[in-house]
């Protein structure tokens, strides 16, 4: 591979700025929100914004290990570490910790991480090699593709963590689309499942449900399974144009917002900063999409089409859901808002991919 | 994938940001109200808590009931963590312990309320998450059981529920203070320390009392004595001015402290005797039955009846308590000894419907108007029912059930020259403004006696007293007037044997009264039973505890009592 001959240092000025900006940004703007969800009466500010710096550092090093590592040789692991993931997966079923109902954490004693955020890159990773060495163009590939994807999404699924599950989906149709499947195909199985619907409540849990009906209409449970919805959007509407200012908002000081480091943290932000904060973030979150995709048709390898594709999916259905929902829009799921979001597991996979993507960017500088 | 073209992945980017800025617009641009509301209501939390509670005086300034600060904790859920529980076993109750050792939904849950000083200061040492504490105000019955009857009690948020509690609710009751939970806007504390003062909660109304504290003390210490050592039921005592109506005193035995929640569940503890229970008054009666025939001129004071041990009246007999035949008494003798088949004579002289209607004359078998709740009217057949032996019955105070007080308020009729009067025992209300919105006085409800009978009652009274059956009740320095009263005790219309209901009612000076005391002893199971026995002693053992402190040559005034 051509790239290895550059060094650490020439990749690092080859590095698509436009890309890392955002992110560092966005990143920063987590840590004030994180430090702000936790400095009420309730605490645990300053412990997790620190924890969440020291876990930028550790992402950090990931990015600059993978972007040495370069993404063709990576790819070329992509079935031994798909399968090592699979295996974990499978053992956080049996070892892993459970947390608010779901056992999606495993403990290495002093960190705990949650595999199925590493998953996600193993899944584009392995679906960008497979699907370019069976293209799914008929329906037999277009299944097995599906299938090995849906091993990943089935362990996820049993934790079971139905939001990072939904994100395996979303993952898995974006780059079957992307790798060029016929549309019948997709649109078949969409079909499918939309007349499975009336059949998949009954297979919903209460919890499920009750956040579904809830989406609905908020209001008919206000203290019981419509509290987060409705707190959220009170937190996000009392923002108004410009905010209340930096560490003044009551939603998650008073523990009104539950989660408020993590899954609502959106609400937290734009509690304090507004409309106007709200439109930064997601003119960052723009900036972001607009270089992931600029180097997704730069590249003239198909296998890092389809990464790409795997990963702008997961970035942007996780983005949509998270903001979608502290506003009411989506139902609600758990889901952390990339890059902003308390979690250590989440923040260091994500920086993996983008690690994958700018090098991808890098291999295209050359090919001129 | 050459096939798709190039702007195709942010259709969907911007399909997304389209639909997130529109719904961000609408939500921070232009919020739903209830969202608004909801905020509003939230930061703001509002706990109504107790303040002042206006205070209840007797006739000389001394506080019945007052307003004192005392804490109350609640918990916070959402910054509680359960396994803190157990710090507070031994504090609060398990109930409490219990229910706060699981998650909890909500965000506020009272554990405590107006908790005395130990409580609070243990828990306020704990230093747990979640916890707060509030100071509130309390009710303060400082001379505990004293007065309980009269002055009632309140709820847990200060609302009167009995007795002038309850009558002057209006007046005592201020609204609750708001605490606020989270006012400071940066939010980094709960701040509950500060009370928005309701503009007019500052003030309350009060209520003063024509009772003497005093006396009620004498006359709730001497009426326990004398249930106690008699092994009575019940028991009840309502001393009177004669000349104005104003209550001094009005006990009720078993009594209970107001102080003490516990106490407020038990009905036996909290019905006020004096005015809630009805009796058959017996021989205490027969003053009242001879007045009305003697003003009615259907007996001359100067009249012999031959009274022997029984008579035969009608479908059944009357005969004497003490079982012997007093052979020829006078009007006067009758009643100092008490003959019953003497005044069944004489009130049989008198026709049931006049008997009925000056009965209810005295202020019997009415509501006797005074200012507190739970008042008994008594029981009178109307006379269609007077058959047989009934009319006679009347006659010595049987087959009737008046309440101490009607029967202290008719005793002072007597005392006071014919007056019957209402009786009362608020003789102040103040309003928050301090506006004197009621004042008791003395209210006359109707001449029940000429002056002459009424003077003639007095003397032979007082003879019952130095001679006759109230010998008991005599203090020898003073002249006592008064009547003994053994009534037997009826139940689903049969006289139970062995159960009786003690009396005496008198006044004193007989001369020029100051005071009217009825004293009544329920179902004494120690032996004695005999009014004479039972109640005089304990009317004596108040006189002169009273005299001992120097109630006598005057009392001051009420209030609104002049």
């Amino acid at each position: 591979m051509e790239e290895k001959r550059l060094s650490l240092r020439e990749k690092l000025a080859g590095l698509d700025k436009l890309q890392l900006l955002p992110v560092l940004f966005l990143f920063f703007l987590g840590i004030l929100s994180i430090y702000s969800a936790g400095a009420g009466a309730s605490g645990g500010g300053m412990k997790f914004a620190l924890r969440q710096l020291v876990w930028g550092g550790i992402s950090a090093a990931a990015f600059l290990f993978v972007l040495h590592t370069g993404y063709a040789r990576i790819l070329g692991a992509a079935y031994p570490i798909y399968m090592g993931t699979l295996a974990v997966l499978f053992s956080v079923m049996i070892l892993g910790l459970t947390v608010k109902g779901s056992q999606s954490w495993l403990s290495l004693g002093f960190l705990r991480f949650q595999p199925s955020e590493f998953g996600k890159v193993a899944l584009i990773l392995v679906m960008a090699k497979h699907l370019c060495r069976y293209p799914p163009l008929t329906a037999s590939s277009f299944l097995s593709a599906l299938g090995l994807a849906g091993a990943s999404g089935m362990l996820v699924l049993l934790q079971p963590d139905a939001g990072s599950a939904l994100v395996y989906g979303a993952i898995t149709i974006v780059v079957v689309v992307a790798a060029g499947t016929p549309w019948k195909y997709p649109l078949t199985l969409g079909g499918t499942a939309l007349l499975l619907i009336p059949f998949g409540w009954g297979v919903l849990k209460e919890y499920q449900k009750a956040r579904i009906l809830v989406f609905l209409d908020p209001w008919s449970d206000p203290l019981g399974a419509g509290y987060n919805v409705i707190q959220s959007r009170i937190a996000v509407g009392s923002g108004g144009l410009l905010g209340k200012g930096f560490l003044e908002g009551m939603q998650s000081k008073l523990r009104f917002l539950p989660e408020p480091h993590t899954d609502f943290i959106f609400s937290v932000f734009s509690e304090e900063f507004g409309f106007a904060g709200a439109i930064g973030v997601l003119v960052l979150f723009g900036l972001l999409f607009w270089r992931l995709i600029e180097t997704g048709m730069r590249t003239k390898d198909s296998r890092a089409k389809v990464l790409i594709a795997g990963v702008s999916a997961w970035i942007w259905f996780q983005t949509a859901e998270s903001i979608g929902m502290s506003m009411g829009l989506l139902p609600v799921t758990g889901l952390p808002l990339p890059f902003v979001s308390y979690g250590g597991s989440s923040l260091l996979s994500l920086s993996i991919a983008l690690a994958l993507v700018q090098s991808v960017y890098l291999s295209t500088l050359k090919s001129y | 994938m050459r096939r798709r073209p190039g702007f195709s992945p942010w259709v969907f980017v911007f399909l997304f940001f389209a639909v997130i800025l529109w719904r961000i617009a609408s939500l921070q641009l232009f919020p739903d109200p209830r969202v608004e509301r909801q905020s509003r209501r939230q930061y703001w939390s509002h706990i109504p808590v107790s303040t002042n509670r206006g205070f209840i005086y007797d006739r000389n300034g001394n506080a019945l009931a007052l307003s004192i600060p005392a804490s109350s904790f609640f918990l916070d859920p959402a910054h509680w963590s359960p396994s803190d529980a157990p710090k507070l076993e031994g504090i609060l109750p398990p109930s409490i312990v219990k229910t706060i050792s699981g998650n909890l939904p909500g965000r506020f849950l009272w554990l405590v309320r107006k908790t005395d000083a130990d409580t609070a200061s243990r828990l306020r040492a704990l230093k747990l998450k979640g916890i707060f504490e509030i100071g509130e105000k309390k009710r303060l019955y400082p001379n505990k059981s004293l007065s309980a009857h009269v002055l009632g009690f309140c709820d847990i948020d200060d609302r009167g529920l009995s007795g002038i509690e309850l009558v002057w609710d209006k007046v005592l009751y201020s609204p609750p203070g708001i605490r606020i939970l989270a006012k400071e806007s940066s939010g980094r504390t709960l701040d509950i320390s500060r009370v928005s003062e309701n503009p007019e909660g500052k003030n309350t109304g009060t209520v003063t009392l024509t009772t003497d504290s005093r006396i009620q003390f004498i006359v709730e210490r001497r009426l326990e004595e004398g249930v106690v050592m008699n092994g009575a039921k019940w028991g009840s005592a309502v001393c009177l001015d004669p000349e104005t109506g104003a209550v001094l005193a009005m006990a009720s035995w078993p009594t209970f402290d107001p102080n003490v929640r516990g106490n407020m569940t038990n009905l036996k503890k909290i019905i006020n005797n004096s005015i809630g229970r009805t009796f058959e008054p017996g021989s205490t009666f027969k003053p009242v039955i001879l007045g009305i025939a003697i003003e009615r001129g259907v007996v001359r004071t100067n009249e012999v009846f031959r009274c022997p041990y029984r008579i035969k009246v009608a479908d059944g007999s009357i005969s004497e308590a003490t079982r012997k035949d007093y052979g020829s008494l006078s009007v006067s003798e009758i009643l100092s000894k008490s003959s019953n088949t003497g005044m069944a004579q004489i009130g049989m002289r008198v026709k049931a419907f006049d008997m009925y209607n000056s009965v209810r004359e005295w202020g019997f078998n009415r509501d006797p108007g005074i200012e507190l709740n739970g008042t008994e009217e008594g029981l009178l057949a109307s006379p269609e029912q007077w058959r047989g032996v009934i009319p006679s019955n009347i006659a010595i105070g049987q087959g009737l059930a008046v309440t101490s007080l009607q029967m202290a308020a008719a005793m002072g009729a007597i005392a006071n020259g014919g007056h019957l009067l209402r009786p009362y025992i608020v003789s102040e209300v103040r309003d928050s403004a301090g506006q004197v919105v009621y004042k008791g006085e003395r209210q006359l409800v109707r001449e029940v006696l000429s002056p002459w009978t009424a003077e003639w009652l007095r003397t032979v009274m007082k003879d019952a007293v130095k001679n006759g059956t109230g010998k008991q009740a005599d203090v020898p320095s003073l002249s006592v007037a008064g009547k003994t009263g053994t009534a037997q005790v009826a139940e689903k219309g049969e006289y139970i044997k062995g159960k009786w209901v003690a009396s005496f009612s008198g006044f004193w000076p007989s001369e020029k009264s100051q005071y009217v005391l009825l004293v009544v002893v329920g179902e004494p199971s120690m032996g004695k039973y005999y009014g004479g026995d039972v109640a005089a002693p304990v009317f004596r053992g108040i006189v002169e505890d009273m005299m001992q402190i120097g109630l006598l040559a005057s009392h001051p005034p009420a209030g609104g009592g002049l």
